[in-house]
């Protein structure tokens, strides 16, 4: 049962998320019928679990990175006729429930791009170290691609169809989320946010980025400006 | 002019009529020629006349004609770099696209499992 448009696609990213893909995957089957799964190269079992749910599977043969697998979704969701894309990470961070909050701005033609902040909703068992990094990404964000927000690199955002046709994902890794800012600025596309819960958990912690890789991740995407 | 000179000089006029060679048979484009000669031939300049040097470097208020050279190929160092991150950023796109287009074209629909249903047994006679 879908609460959401028949012409809304979710693209879930997963690199070795074989534990937990399964569980956010039957959070989202209640939302929406459309669900991508794009398996980042993973060696565990991610691809066995999503091909026992109702969803599509596209697996890269080699891990590219998040960036990529998002691309790779979001191409694929195009192909089916999606008028509205989400993409959600796999590693049960967030709330299937966000969904239709971020969605119903794009889908009613108020905004191309939807992103989701947990800093205007709730981020449970965050780190204080993790929340001082994202707000420096947030500096960083206001300053390099003026554009005004109160969250970085969360991985729950809305594309209409329009934005998502015209934003092309240049980073490969995890540096894509500057770049999708970026882009949203370059090109001119309206935006808002909206409030998202985002839980955190030891294993979600261990297995995502390092505070210091955040330096490395604005190093990646610095480069990647001067040298295209 | 000392044997190092000598040597050197000849090495760079040797790369000189190698590179024309390979214009000439059109396997380097015009642009890349034009670099490489000018490098070569500054190069050459800077082995053969470092009193040249000295005096590009008093000039420029730098002190010495050797850290000239050294600015100059740290900055030579530096757009090399550039360049090979470039390409590099090139071909890691040319390669997730191989990807990409693999992993669509081969997409698979997943399929939950089937509901326990019971196994019909067929009767048995005693």
């Amino acid at each position: 049962m879908s609460d959401v448009n028949s012409n809304v696609w979710i693209v879930v990213p997963a690199y070795n998320e074989g534990s937990r893909v399964g569980d956010t995957i039957d959070g989202l089957c209640a939302h929406c019928d459309n669900i991508v799964v794009v398996d980042d190269g993973s060696t565990d079992s991610t691809h066995q679990v999503a091909l026992q749910h109702s969803v599509w599977l596209l697996r890269h043969s080699v891990n590219c990175g998040q960036g990529a697998a998002l691309q790779t979704g979001i191409d694929f969701a195009l192909g089916k006729g999606a008028e509205v894309i989400v993409t959600f990470d796999a590693d049960g961070q967030h709330q299937a429930e966000d969904v239709s909050r971020l969605v119903d701005p794009v889908a009613r033609g108020e905004m191309d791009v939807v992103l989701g902040s947990r800093f205007l909703g709730d981020a449970v068992n965050m780190p204080i170290s993790r929340r001082i990094i994202i707000k420096l990404g947030v500096i960083f964000t206001r300053l390099v691609s003026r554009l005004s927000v109160t969250d970085t690199h969360n991985g729950i955002r809305a594309f209409s169809r329009k934005a998502a046709e015209v934003i092309r994902i240049r980073e490969n890794r995890m540096a894509h989320a500057s770049d999708i800012l970026h882009q949203i600025r370059e090109l001119d596309l309206r935006y808002g946010e909206v409030p998202v819960t985002v839980h955190y958990d030891l294993a979600t912690l261990a297995k995502g980025q390092s505070n210091w890789n955040a330096l490395r991740i604005a190093g990646r995407f610095m480069m990647g400006r001067l040298v295209r | 002019m000392n044997l190092f000179q000598l040597t050197v000089l000849t090495g760079i006029g040797l790369l000189l009529v190698w590179g024309t060679a390979r214009l000439a048979l059109r396997k380097i484009p015009r642009r890349l020629w034009l670099l490489r000669s000018l490098v070569a031939l500054l190069t050459a300049l800077a082995v053969a006349r470092p009193d040249w040097m000295q005096l590009v470097a008093t000039k420029l208020g730098i002190g010495r004609g050797a850290d000239v050279v050294l600015y100059l190929f740290v900055f030579a160092f530096l757009m090399t770099t550039l360049f090979f991150y470039s390409r590099f950023l090139s071909m890691e796109q040319a390669l997730t696209q191989l990807v990409r287009l693999h992993a669509i074209e081969n997409a698979q629909r997943g399929q939950p499992p089937s509901e326990n249903v019971a196994e019909y047994e067929p009767m048995k006679y005693s």
